[in-house]
């Protein structure tokens, strides 16, 4: 499991800043070797890292399965890497403007060489604030691409006046509650917001600011990233109490939890029957699990209709045993998904 | 009491452990020599008689070999297409953008093929190069001819290196095809594929031959000698087709 490399998926729309991100990670005295999956030759150029051109090129999985995409060249890029084992710390995947998330993430799942030897660490995307609003209402791969985020960067902050700025985190709040948000300009962050999230970021669920959740009780307890003690902090503060709520037409996100345990026997036929339903509309799910009769903790996330879970560790003895999820997608069916969700209490 | 007759030797007894110094990700013969394909940078030649020796080819990893038993071809990240044999190498082609070489084939009468991304080189007095539709996901020469299956999304192209104004004939399978194998008389294509599975074309009338039922992606296959049996991995077990007969493993 640890010696499974992991890789950074780096998306954001054009002229978002993702190339300006790229080259910070590789300029940045780190001490660690990167090796650069991108989309285009020579924006970069650091001699340390191995560098790779790919094409992008996504193809459907003959497995029945519409929404099941693979980028087949990272399949084939990973592969040549591995050859290299020992060479380089991380891989971070860099995607065009244009790309949507899914196949690049479903890649991880799908391809068992790929997904024997690395793992998905994080999607990180990079936001414009001063287009992004335009690009949500014209651009389908930038909503999808926040949507798909674990970190997002509302980067720069610097041509946008503190009300715009105001106004653009509330939307991706709109679509996105469970991404971790930091505002830059130039793209400069700590790295360590960015690289080594690890699992997606899956703890970041059990902490989401329920004012942002869909069907809240609109009990405004921010609670921002508390955790990651760095000048941050100052940039969350003046929102406290004062943030705007949307609600995308057409893109949702969804929080169910449960404090009494799961059967697994019920909970695995019902999502994997979910997400075979609803899959197309499904972007995102991730989750947290406690199973009755069971000391560890089930972790899962999915991608339209795949699903990747394991135990992850045993259940500390003062942490509360509770099972979360939450679901990212158009249109998602909520009702369904409660109830279905309930039925699965052991 | 043994009945095992004395002139019998076992596998064992004919063969040595070689420490080849990292990982090994192919092994071709140059005559008697056992040749090993390392991950990164060289080939480890095994002599008979025991002695040992390394040499480097490639600057980087190494990405594919092809070996017919008098000469090596290799890929490599470096951009680099190397020929080896007993005493020497040298670089047969350079990519100019230094694009990785991911695939390499050789064929009859010296002819070798390789591909760097979507585009397909095959050489034999010269250089001829093939834009395909998507990236090249496998080389295999046809054994009569100067002819190179190569597959890629969707199926796989024929394509006759020296007779340009011939259209390459395209053979359409859905999918992403990621190996390519000629059967040694020629009838058959076989490709391996993203999923666990592999896909057959019998040339003469492209009839579809699906080779399903692997527990894993299809990373290794070979012909027995003669071309009776195709074997191949993707399973604990070794899965053996049969192709002796005129409508090759369709139905079985």
């Amino acid at each position: 499991m640890t010696d499974k490399i992991p890789v950074t998926v780096l998306t954001g729309y054009l002229g978002a800043g993702k190339t300006t991100l790229l080259n910070r990670i590789l300029s940045e005295p780190h001490g660690k070797k990167y090796a650069v999956i991108v989309n285009e030759f020579g924006e970069i150029g650091i001699d340390n890292d191995l560098v790779v051109g790919a094409d992008e090129e996504v193809f459907e999985m003959n497995n029945g399965c519409i929404c099941c995409t693979v980028r087949g060249d990272l399949v084939r890029i990973l592969d040549g890497l591995m050859r290299r084992k020992g060479k380089f710390d991380a891989i971070i995947v860099e995607t065009t403007g244009l790309a949507d998330p899914a196949p690049v993430a479903q890649t991880f799942f799908i391809d068992e060489n790929v997904g024997r030897r690395t793992k998905l660490d994080a999607v990180v995307t990079v936001a414009d604030a001063k287009w992004l609003n335009e690009r949500l209402k014209d651009a389908p791969e930038a909503k999808n691409q926040i949507a798909f985020a674990d970190v997002i960067l509302i980067n720069k902050t610097d041509l946008v006046s503190a009300e715009e700025l105001a106004e653009v985190e509330a939307r991706i709040r709109g679509i996105n509650p469970y991404a971790r948000l930091h505002k830059t300009e130039r793209a400069k962050i700590p790295l360590g917001e960015v690289l080594g999230r690890n699992a997606f970021d899956l703890d970041r669920i059990l902490d989401i600011e329920p004012a942002f959740l869909e069907g809240d009780d609109h009990d405004h307890e921010h609670g921002h990233d508390h955790d990651h003690g760095d000048d941050h902090d100052h940039h969350h503060a003046h929102h406290h109490g004062g943030l705007k709520h949307y609600h995308d037409e057409d893109m949702q996100s969804m929080s169910l939890k449960s404090d009494k345990p799961l059967d697994p026997d019920k909970f695995f036929p019902w999502i994997q029957d979910l997400v075979q339903k609803e899959g197309p509309n499904i972007l995102r799910c991730k989750g947290i699990l406690a199973f009755k009769g069971d000391d560890q903790r089930f972790v899962f996330q999915g991608v339209h209709m795949i699903l990747d879970g394991d135990h992850q560790r045993t259940w500390n003895k003062d942490e509360k045993r509770e099972s979360r999820i939450v679901f990212i997608g158009r249109n998602l069916p909520g009702k369904t998904i409660t109830e279905g969700f309930e039925r699965c209490i052991a | 009491m043994s009945e095992t007759r004395s002139d019998t030797v076992s596998v064992v007894e004919r063969t040595r452990a070689v420490v080849a110094g990292g990982a090994v990700v192919g092994a071709h013969f140059l005559g008697r020599t056992a040749v090993f394909v390392l991950g990164e940078e060289a080939l480890v030649f095994a002599e008979p008689d025991g002695e040992l020796r390394r040499m480097g080819i490639h600057d980087g990893a190494i990405l594919a070999s092809a070996g017919d038993g008098a000469r090596i071809v290799s890929g490599g990240d470096d951009g680099k297409v190397v020929t080896t044999d007993v005493g020497s190498s040298r670089v047969l082609a350079a990519d100019p953008k230094s694009r990785w070489i991911d695939h390499v084939a050789l064929g009859p009468d010296g002819a070798a093929a390789w591909s760097a991304g979507k585009t397909a080189f095959a050489q034999a007095k010269e250089l001829r190069q093939f834009e395909a539709p998507s990236t090249v996901g496998g080389l295999a020469f046809l054994p009569k001819g100067f002819r190179l299956a190569i597959a890629h999304y969707n199926g796989a192209t024929l394509w006759f290196p020296n007779a340009p104004q011939a259209a390459p004939e395209r053979l359409e399978w859905k999918g992403s095809h990621l190996g390519a194998t000629v059967s040694p008389d020629g009838r058959f294509l076989v490709t391996t594929m993203q999923e666990p599975m592999l896909h057959g074309w019998r040339l003469v009338d492209r009839q579809h031959m699906r080779m399903s039922g692997y527990a894993a992606r299809v990373m290794s296959l070979d012909w027995t000698p003669g071309g009776r049996w195709l074997a191949t991995s993707g399973s604990t077990q070794l899965i053996l087709w049969p192709f002796h007969t005129k409508d090759g493993p369709m139905g079985k």
